[in-house]
């Protein structure tokens, strides 16, 4: 999971309070939450990113190694599934797991066909993925997630 | 009686209006005027009706108009005229300023074509051999019109390049800043108002009909009563039963 993905995580955990709250709560620059979350490049420097962790009471750590992982690893492994029509693993945060088809993918959200079923997941509580490629098919790092943890602590 | 040319002179006409007016060609005209040949009878008439006078008061040979004397002061154009009388380019007594040599091509003139030469695939010989020079012995205009070429070269390349680009791209447009595909399976559900399970970051569902939605919220009816959903606090939701 990336940065902005795991901190839209953590701020649906604390209530789901709007962007212009927290930025004027933890002092960073307005606008900047909104596309922390939302760019698929990884934005905030390392100082945001320590107030934010503050402020939702995580390890500094847990946010920052993941801004090693750009929110478009996910996007991205979520096109190759569609293009390839290869299904695809999403473990979610919730400890549920699904494996399916992707139909589409959005900003927020992607559609899974799971048997007969439509699953719509939000992308922010998507912890890893797994492409399942055919044996004998190449797979490239993309396919996978980084591991779920570096530092094997959850702050949620 | 008054000659011919003191008449038309003193009315304002031009030997060309005359002739209009009387159907005389304007060399006979000019002819009775300076005294070559006498008017004849036949168009006196026409004369006088033309030059609204008396036919008595031409003088059937007119007395030659004076010379027109050439005034000092008047520059060499207006003296001489040139060949057949029409009014010629006044004639320059010093000879034509011979136009300064074109000026060599700009520094940063050649800086940017030794940068754009690698930019479209050449080198800096390969452009000196299109132009058939060196490129520091170009002039500035000449350096203009090769900076246009090779920007237009590269100009085509980029295009091509970004054409070919989009059929080769590995990854699909990034949706970002929108949410189309959501808000478009969203409006769907809402239409056909059928049952939805959305499962919540606390292991809780809610099951209803969608009735709204915006980017952030979902509200669903659930039996008598309207629930507004945060999409933060949304796991993932599906339609109750399957695909319909």
């Amino acid at each position: 999971m990336s940065s902005g993905d795991y901190l839209r995580f953590l701020r649906a955990l604390h209530g789901g309070k709007d962007f212009f709250s927290i930025e004027e709560e933890t002092g960073i620059p307005s606008g900047l939450m909104r596309q922390i979350e939302q760019r698929y490049r990884a934005v905030g420097d390392e100082a945001t990113l320590r107030k934010l962790a503050e402020y939702y009471g995580v390890p500094p750590e847990e946010v920052l190694w993941r801004h090693e992982w750009s929110r478009a690893r996910l996007t991205f492994a979520l096109e190759d599934a569609m293009r390839d029509d290869v299904p695809i693993r999403l473990n979610l945060r919730t400890g549920e797991s699904f494996t399916g088809k992707v139909q589409w993918v959005d900003l927020a959200a992607t559609c899974l066909k799971v048997g007969d079923r439509e699953i719509i997941v939000q992308r922010h509580w998507v912890d890893t993925w797994e492409l399942l490629r055919p044996e004998g098919e190449s797979s490239s790092e993309e396919d996978a997630s980084p591991p779920s943890s570096a530092t094997g602590e959850e702050g949620a | 009686m008054y000659n011919l040319w003191e008449i038309r002179k003193r009315k304002g006409m031009s030997l060309k209006d005359l002739a209009a007016r009387t159907g005389i060609p304007q060399e006979k005209l000019l002819a009775y005027e300076q005294g070559k040949e006498p008017i004849p009878y036949s168009d006196l008439p026409r004369l006088a009706k033309a030059l609204y006078v008396e036919e008595w008061e031409i003088k059937t040979l007119s007395d030659p108009p004076p010379q027109r004397k050439s005034h000092p002061g008047r520059s060499r154009g207006q003296q001489k005229r040139g060949k057949g009388g029409r009014r010629g380019k006044p004639q320059r007594s010093r000879p034509r300023r011979v136009p300064p040599p074109p000026s060599p091509a700009r520094e940063t003139q050649l800086a940017h074509l030794r940068q754009l030469a690698p930019a479209v695939g050449k080198t800096v010989e390969e452009i000196e051999q299109m132009v058939g020079k060196p490129l520091d012995q170009l002039t500035r205009r000449e350096a203009s019109r090769l900076l246009f070429q090779l920007q237009e070269i590269l100009r085509e390349r980029k295009q091509q390049a970004k054409q070919e680009g989009a059929h080769n791209r590995k990854r699909a447009y990034l949706p970002e800043g929108v949410d189309r595909f959501e808000l478009e399976y969203l409006t769907q559900l809402q239409e056909k108002a059928l049952p939805v399970r959305f499962h919540l970051f606390d292991g809780s569902e809610v099951v209803g009909a969608i009735v709204g939605f915006g980017p952030y919220s979902i509200t669903v009816r659930t039996d008598e009563t309207e629930t507004t959903l945060n999409k933060l606090a949304i796991a993932w939701y599906t339609l109750e039963g399957g695909v319909q």
